[in-house]
């Protein structure tokens, strides 16, 4: 018997029945699907499965309202009640899932909570980078202060190759001044000595300009082009009366002296003196002195490599030489910071600083990438 | 009669050419018979095939050393007296060299009329 008789077929009651079903099911229909939409925009929803519980369950509600009208005049009162089940079922499991769900949604932080803690975070982030700052510059202060300390190293010899051209010098020019004393007055013997003076002052300026070159603050430069040539013979030039002074050979192999690469060539002078300079010290008191520089040029890398004549490094240090305040030099000799900081500046150039292990000798290589273009500037 | 620098010979050793040239330049000036070598071992060579009446040596020098030289002439030719000329940026210093027998040590930047006059007198020769 349809539900219409029920209502006695009066229109007022039947009418009003209906169309309230109608508008219900229709509410019903459109909350689940403002509900999609919500959910499909906002990616981060925390207990989605909640809002398709809730979906289904407003859904099938809807669906017993539609009935309610079907069986008004069509009594197909068995659809509706598995309807009217159905809902039970899904509106029970929902009740029961939302009860553990209230105290995990109340810990959910409320919007005026996350922008206090985000502020927080803000706060630290720019007090973390004040940190990072300070910490670049005490880098730039010790890589300078390693860098004069290379310097101090060579100091001696450097002293010894200016002193003694000046000495030359001196006495050429006392000699010059008796010749122009003489009733004949020797030109051509005059003019060799200035030849001989200028070229020996020559010298000494090339000596003082690699001096000021290495030794000014050169963090701050942009990367330019190196002749590789350049660099190894103004890197020499400092340390090579050292050298000599001990009886050290210094071999360096042949490359092509057109080579050259993109970088900062006082940074990488500096790489390569510590490293000569660590060399130097390893084999100055062996009975054989030998110490190599080699250039190889690869098409992705310029690799320089220093040998020395030692036996190499045992493997328990091998990964600690690269360590700040590390050093198998006698107290007050070595600052134990130079390998750490030419390993800083290799890699400013994109580049690495390692000991070859397979060598029989002590073999440390830089290995320098040809495209630095985008390396910081260190 | 006084003697003549003709008669003598000094050897020059330096491995820095503009003090080498103007060493030997003086002494030729001067009329002395000039060898020169740039390191100690030619040096040593050298007095061994000559008769050689004075060596002024550098100490700093590739290829054997001017300590080196200092002691074999030394040992080998006691009579010929050396003069050291230091550069002062040496592992040694006067007072070694004094005590390995040079006859007298002269720090560079040297005054070259001294350093006559004193050759002249160690080997006799009126200045």
């Amino acid at each position: 018997m349809p539900h219409g008789h029920c209502y006695f077929w009066r229109p007022e009651i039947l009418w009003l029945s209906v169309v309230s079903d109608a508008i219900i099911a229709a509410a019903y229909y459109a909350i689940p699907v403002v509900l999609f939409l919500f959910a499909r925009k906002k990616k981060d929803l925390p207990f989605i499965w909640m809002f398709f519980l809730f979906s289904g369950f407003i859904l099938l509600c809807g669906t017993t309202h539609i009935f309610e009208i079907v069986t008004v005049w069509t009594p197909m009162y068995r659809v509706l009640v598995l309807t009217k089940a159905a809902t039970a079922a899904i509106s029970i499991l929902t009740a029961v899932l939302l009860i553990p769900l209230i105290p995990k949604a109340l810990s959910l932080r409320s919007p005026a909570e996350l922008e206090a803690k985000n502020k927080e975070l803000e706060r630290e982030i720019r007090e973390r980078k004040r940190m990072e700052i300070l910490v670049r510059e005490q880098q730039l202060q010790i890589t300078q202060s390693a860098k004069m300390s290379a310097l101090g190293e060579m100091a001696g010899g450097v002293a010894h190759e200016i002193n003694n051209p000046l000495a030359g010098i001196k006495a050429v020019v006392s000699q010059m001044q008796e010749l122009l004393a003489e009733p004949t007055v020797d030109v051509a013997m005059l003019r060799e000595m200035a030849g001989d003076v200028e070229h020996t002052t020559d010298r000494i300026a090339k000596i003082v300009h690699g001096m000021r070159s290495f030794s000014r603050d050169s963090s701050a430069d942009a990367h330019t082009q190196v002749t590789v040539a350049d660099l190894i013979g103004e890197t020499l030039d400092l340390c090579g009366e050292r050298y000599r002074k001990h009886g050290i050979q210094l071999e360096v192999s042949r490359f092509d002296h057109r080579l050259s690469f993109t970088g900062n060539g006082t940074q990488v002078s500096q790489i390569l003196l510590n490293l000569l300079n660590n060399a130097h010290d390893a084999v100055a008191e062996l009975p054989e002195k030998w110490v190599k520089v080699e250039v190889r040029d690869t098409p992705e890398a310029i690799e320089f490599s220093v040998t020395d004549c030692g036996k190499g490094i045992p493997a328990p240090l091998r990964d600690k030489i690269f360590q700040p305040f590390f050093s198998t030099k006698e107290v007050g000799k070595g600052t134990g910071i130079g390998l750490s900081i030419s390993l800083g500046l290799a890699q400013n150039h994109g580049g690495t600083l390692y000991l070859d292990p397979k060598s029989e000798h002590t073999h440390f290589v830089l290995r320098l990438p040809r495209r630095t273009g985008n390396a910081e500037v260190g | 009669m006084s003697k003549d620098p003709q008669d003598y010979t000094v050897l020059v050793v330096d491995d820095e050419e503009i003090i080498k040239k103007a060493l030997v330049f003086d002494f030729k000036r001067r009329g002395f018979s000039v060898l020169a070598a740039v390191n100690g071992t030619d040096a040593l060579a050298l007095v061994r095939r000559n008769k050689v009446d004075l060596v002024l040596s550098d100490i700093r020098m590739p290829g054997g050393d001017g300590i080196a030289l200092l002691e074999n002439v030394r040992s080998e030719h006691p009579s010929v007296p050396m003069v050291i000329l230091l550069s002062g940026f040496s592992d040694v210093d006067e007072a070694q060299c004094l005590a390995r027998g040079a006859r007298r040590v002269f720090k560079k930047p040297f005054d070259r009329k001294l350093l006559m006059q004193y050759v002249c007198e160690s080997l006799g020769i009126e200045g």
